[in-house]
């Protein structure tokens, strides 16, 4: 008798611990399962546009209008890598690899950092990172109302070196921990940084020049110019 | 007997291996904040925005802390971080997705750099 009642005594523990286990690991999987790491906003935002999409698809009439017919569509945001591009849409891969058509207008603004608000479609190269901002047309299309370059690296750069030679309001020669020599143009918008040491910009002093990182003919133009401290007369 | 508590200790192994995956993460980000990265003596952290933050304001205040004297330029600005290692800028934002880079370097040639992503929806 004891021995039986020792078994159904271990028996329904191992079935309560077991099943509470599982009750605690489950909602959690779901969440993981949802909000996957490598998904972005704009991935999940994406996927809520679609099922979205094909909501409307199904029930046109439980369409929000504004009145005259056209729906203006809740705001999508989609990042990831831009496969293909043509004059109409643009095709974008997801962190998940799903691909995300969106179409282009003639109102959608394309910004590259390297060319500012000169960038047009033709600029934009399959393989890049992009960030879009999207919305909904009645028929549950998505049109871009800005397509955003995200560059994998910074467009400018910091050069650390000696000044070998400085012209004043036209250019100036850094030899870089690397052992090359930078010229650098010097425009009215260079700022020398800080302006209490902006005399003492000379031979020999060791500065840092903010540049473009990718200058296609002709020197690159200072940004902006720190002069550093002496490190034996300032901390 | 001792067939019953092999069995038990078999199935409680069992039902601590289906619980393990409690202990994952589910909030993970790809860049959470404060975002550090660190190249020799020189470190930066980045405490505001988040990458891939989503904002109505049509400026967002870049917030970080780095050594003093180290060289930062945020975007089109530059500024050198003070004594109290801490910085602040605010950048203005367009309406969608905005490339926020940030360059920072010090007086030893080390180079960090972040480029952080903040869509403007007002």
């Amino acid at each position: 008798m004891n021995k039986r009642w020792m078994i159904y005594t271990l028996v329904l523990l191992l079935v309560v611990f077991f099943g509470a286990s599982q009750a605690l690991a489950s909602p959690v999987d779901v969440t993981v399962a949802k909000k996957t790491p490598g998904k972005t906003p704009g991935a999940q935002a994406t996927e809520r546009a679609i099922e979205r999409a094909a909501d409307q698809a199904d029930d046109d009439d439980n369409e929000e209008n504004n009145g005259n017919g056209n729906s203006k569509g809740k705001p999508v945001n989609i990042k990831g890598i831009l496969v293909s591009v043509d004059a109409e849409s643009l095709e974008i891969k997801l962190s998940d690899d799903s691909i995300v058509t969106v179409m282009i207008t003639e109102e959608t603004r394309i910004q590259i950092p390297t060319l500012g608000k000169d960038a047009a479609i033709e600029n934009l190269v399959p393989g890049v990172q992009v960030g879009v901002q999207a919305r909904e047309d009645e028929d549950g299309l998505l049109i871009a109302k800005s397509i955003t370059v995200i560059p994998g690296k910074t467009t400018k750069v910091h050069r650390i070196g000696i000044v070998t030679e400085y012209l004043e309001g036209d250019s100036i020669t850094i030899e870089a921990k690397d052992g090359e020599s930078y010229t650098f143009a010097i425009t009215e918008d260079t700022k020398i940084l800080p302006a209490s040491r902006a005399d003492g910009l000379e031979e020999g002093v060791r500065v840092t020049i903010i540049a473009p990182r990718d200058v296609t003919g002709g020197e690159p133009t200072a940004k902006g110019i720190f002069i550093h401290p002496t490190k034996t007369t300032e901390p | 007997m001792r067939k019953t508590i092999l069995l038990g200790m078999v199935l409680l192994s069992i039902s601590v291996a289906c619980a393990v995956p409690t202990t994952q993460n589910p909030t993970a980000t790809l860049h959470p904040t404060p975002w550090e990265e660190a190249a020799g003596a020189l470190w930066v952290r980045i405490l505001s925005p988040a990458d891939n933050e989503i904002v109505t304001a049509r400026s967002v205040e870049v917030q970080g802390e780095a050594p003093a004297d180290t060289v930062l330029s945020i975007n089109d600005e530059i500024l050198v971080v003070s004594a109290d290692q801490a910085f602040s800028l605010p950048v203005e934002l367009e309406e969608g997705v905005n490339v926020i880079e940030i360059v920072a370097s010090d007086y030893d040639g080390n180079e960090v750099f972040f480029i952080i992503t903040v869509t403007c929806q007002p």
